[in-house]
């Protein structure tokens, strides 16, 4: 006794531990009254009984979905997955804001010569060297240039070795956004919710507002995602997107301030402003056609200078159309041309002249403008930073994707646009998740929460009924006759619904109202007319109540009875 | 020759491509067979470096410039052959005289030149062409004649070339090479204080390995930053220079060095050991730590 006493009491301690944790409900749904506006919950176990004519409001739990998603897919690795991938993508994030910033720091650094990038370099020699991984992938890089150079020793003048390794850096920010995408597909599930009415004749789907799109007779799905991430997750690809944003804005500036440091740089090229005035002076000197052709070479050098100039004014450098390099290259075209053609012509001259040196000292200060200039722009990571602009503005647009708030918060079910429908149709309510991948034909539902109800009208409504009653005329004195006599009759009856019982709904039904039938109590074969009050119970099926022989003033009760069915003779309106 | 007989100006003695031309032709006494690709690196530097002095020279013509480059490249030839190492240089002298016939314009190359690229009988028909163009020249130009020919006669130190073949910018002093003459290129390869340098120690396979793999970065380092040069010291004899220099500069452990670093100016930049992985990370860090 002792010990099964014993026993009780553990199991009784035991039995919170021991029972399966309460799942939170996916779906809330309340009715709304369409007279009143009043607002009832649904109760959410067994069958629940709503309002034929009212409107439900159906609310998703995004924390329940979520962990009812993660269930079917296995919590454990996604986990990992998402951890491992939010870690590389922030490591990705930080060594491209720490190249940016370098960059930076090496147009801002007043004390450094513009041309020279040194201080970008061993800081960000120094950063990839403290990462294996980063300087296996430096040596590949590297290793790809060698091997493109030693076809084409030239290379080295059209591409600049640190820069082409930067620029491969920086496409791993592009295969981030392809990480970023797959994971998003991994990790998020399709949402739905689906309405059902079903009647004896069987089926028939129902528009959810927000949910899904009914035209023309055809459902179409909204398409709404489940993400199975937790909310830490969530915040930590914010602070992704939050990064990517705060690195694009980086390089932006970047671009903007050696847009800048170029503009600054131009009036260095004053001399090739002073060009047509020597020019001038000197024409005693220089022959025409000389002056011709100089003239010619210094317009066209002057031209792309001045486009130049506007370009950097007005173009955005991070349009992708922008190449500052190309632009540079033509007015470096023109301006080496303008030298050769200087040099070549006037040193036959005689020096003699002040202005015909100056014309020389020009092409030769320009030259040398030019190389300076020329230096700055081609060690300036330009492309790169375009490119890490471009791919930051991506990707942070690829971390909104990752929302909770992509399933609706409501979705909304107006009964009273459902069609023809009666009394003791059921509703059936389904939230499902479909898997990423699975196409329109093929799906894989699976139904995590259901819900039924059973549409009643529960406000008061007259009923018509046509039935037999058996009339007792109580205080007419007919021995030979008949205690009580079938006479048809037609009540008007008042019914109320009932939102808690079934037992109420379907079998009790009371209706209560007024009647009128014609019997013939007199037995003169002409029917008299009389009325009175009628109560019905069980559906309508059995009816009491009490009438006045309008004909005979006198009083009768009667019992009716209305069948479920029609029979050969019987008047119609029968009881359901 | 020439489809109309060009005006030359002739050799002007105080022009500065005479000069670099006159080097070329000039080597050490003692030659010997293994000097000679280095000498010949050398002194085809010399007569690149003549080459384009002799471009800028604004009063020549292309076609006298054609005859002048190849006039002195005659010379050069005739200088290792007097050694008994024609055979031996033959086909780089050839493949010079194709640069010059590609770089110079078809109108201003004589009539034979045309089918030089094609021929079969290479590098004799080049050397003969050689010969012709030097004949030529000697004949039609007002030389002075000594300007030409005082090349032969006066043998100087070898000058270190731009670059030893197979190499972009480093220059090989190989293992059998006369320690003498190493350490005179050794030398002016320290003295040239133009450009951050790379010295790369012996001659063992992890020695070729980091010599090849800086020759590239050294070539274009990137970063804006102008090229350096490398030099790959193979000859065991002269280890002790360098290693007394090393000490020098206060780098305690000279034995365990593979690859020394040095500054534009000269001093002493990074060390990197037998034991340190030398890749193309660690070379290029290397070098933009010098800069």
């Amino acid at each position: 006794m002792c010990r099964s006493s014993f026993f009780l009491a553990i199991a009784l301690l035991a039995a919170p531990f021991l029972a399966p944790a309460q799942r939170q409900s996916i779906l809330t749904i309340e009715e709304i009254s369409r007279n009143s506006g009043r607002v009832l919950p649904v109760p959410e176990s067994g069958l629940a009984i709503v309002d034929i004519n009212s409107k439900l409001r159906i609310a998703s739990n995004p924390e329940a979905i979520r962990a009812r998603a993660l269930e079917l897919a296995g919590k454990a690795q996604l986990d990992r997955e998402l951890r491992d991938k939010i870690n590389r993508i922030e490591r990705v994030l930080r060594e491209q804001e720490r190249l940016v910033f370098y960059i930076r720091q090496a147009i801002e650094t007043p004390q450094r010569q513009p041309d020279s990038l040194l201080m970008l370099l061993r800081a960000t020699m120094r950063d990839i060297g403290a990462d294996t991984l980063l300087r296996a992938r430096y040596n590949q890089y590297s290793r790809e240039y060698t091997d493109r150079l030693r076809a084409d020793p030239s290379l080295r003048e059209r591409e600049d070795r640190f820069l082409y390794i930067l620029g491969r850096y920086s496409e791993t920010l592009d295969s981030l956004r392809g990480e970023l995408r797959t994971l998003e597909k991994t990790a998020r599930v399709r949402f739905s919710l689906r309405a059902f009415r079903k009647d004896r004749s069987g089926g028939m789907r129902l528009h959810i507002e927000n949910f899904d799109l009914f035209e023309q007779g055809q459902f179409y799905e909204v398409e709404n995602w489940a993400l199975m991430i937790n909310p830490e997750q969530l915040q930590q690809l914010q602070n992704l997107q939050s990064l990517a944003s705060s690195l694009n804005q980086g390089s932006e500036k970047a671009l903007q301030d050696f847009r800048d440091k170029l503009f600054q740089m131009l009036p260095a090229l004053a001399c090739l402003e002073q060009f047509p005035t020597e020019l001038r002076l000197a024409s005693e000197t220089i022959p025409a056609d000389v002056r011709t052709i100089l003239d010619r070479s210094w317009n066209d050098a002057r031209q792309q200078l001045d486009l130049l100039r506007n370009e950097l004014t007005t173009l955005s450098l991070t349009a992708d159309a922008y190449d500052v390099k190309a632009r540079w290259a033509a007015l470096r075209f023109h301006a080496d041309s303008l030298y050769h053609s200087t040099l070549g012509n006037l040193m036959a001259l005689p020096q003699t002249n002040a202005h015909v040196r100056n014309l020389l000292q020009c092409a030769e200060q320009t030259r040398t403008d030019i190389e300076r200039i020329d230096r700055f722009i081609r060690a300036f990571p330009e492309t790169y930073l375009r490119k890490v602009y471009l791919a930051c503005d991506e990707l942070a647009n690829e971390v909104l994707s990752f929302d909770l708030a992509q399933i609706p918060e409501t979705g909304l079910l107006d009964l009273a646009y459902t069609g023809r429908r009666e009394e003791g149709d059921e509703l059936l309510i389904q939230a499902l998740l479909v898997p990423e991948g699975d196409t329109a034909t093929r799906r894989r539902y699976t139904v995590i929460e259901e819900r039924t109800a059973v549409m009643t009208v529960t406000g008061p409504r007259a009923v018509p009924r046509v039935g037999l009653m058996m009339a007792n005329p109580y205080t007419l004195q007919q021995p030979d006759a008949a205690q009580f006599r079938f006479t048809p009759s037609a009540a008007l009856l008042v019914k109320f619904g009932s939102r808690r019982s079934h037992f109420y709904n379907r079998f009790l039904d009371p209706g209560i109202g007024i009647v009128t039938a014609s019997p013939d109590f007199s037995l003169d074969g002409i029917p008299e007319f009389g009325a009175g009050l009628a109560a019905t119970l069980f559906r309508d099926i059995a009816s009491a109540g009490w009438c006045w022989n309008f004909g005979l003033n006198k009083p009768f009760y009667f019992l009716g009875i209305n069948l479920p069915f029609n029979l050969p003779g019987m008047p119609v309106g029968t009881a359901r | 020759m020439f489809s109309s007989a060009p005006k030359f100006l002739g050799l002007r003695p105080k022009a500065s491509w005479v000069a670099a031309f006159q080097a070329a032709a000039r080597f050490p006494e003692g030659l010997t067979p293994g000097d000679v690709p280095l000498a010949l690196d050398s002194s085809l530097t010399q007569w690149w470096a003549g080459s384009a002095a002799l471009a800028a020279d604004a009063g020549y013509s292309a076609a006298e410039r054609y005859c002048i480059r190849l006039a002195f490249l005659w010379k050069l030839y005739r200088a290792f052959e007097a050694f008994g190492f024609g055979a031996q240089v033959a086909e780089r002298i050839a493949n010079a005289v194709l640069d010059v016939v590609e770089e110079t314009p078809a109108a201003s190359r004589p009539t034979e030149a045309a089918g030089l690229t094609a021929v079969a009988a290479f590098p004799e028909a080049l050397l003969t062409h050689l010969k012709a163009v030097h004949d030529y020249y000697t004949t039609h130009a007002l030389l002075q004649e000594e300007v030409l020919e005082s090349t032969e006669a006066t043998p100087a130190p070898l000058l270190l070339p731009l670059s030893s073949a197979g190499f972009l910018c480093t220059v090989v002093l190989p293992a059998d090479m006369e320690v003498g003459m190493a350490r005179a290129l050794w030398r002016q390869f320290m003295r040239e204080n133009t450009a951050v340098r790379l010295i790369t120690l012996r001659a063992d396979a992890a020695a070729r390995e980091a010599a090849e793999t800086a020759d590239p970065i050294f070539f274009a380092p990137g970063g804006g930053q102008k090229p350096g040069r490398c030099l790959w010291a193979q000859p065991a004899g002269l280890m002790p220079d360098i290693h007394q220099w090393l000490q020098q500069q206060g780098y305690a452990q000279p034995d365990q060095a593979r690859c020394i670093v040095l500054r534009a100016n000269g001093t002493l930049s990074t060390v990197l050991t037998k034991t340190d992985v030398i890749d193309d990370f660690a070379l290029s860090e290397a070098f933009f730590n010098a800069c």
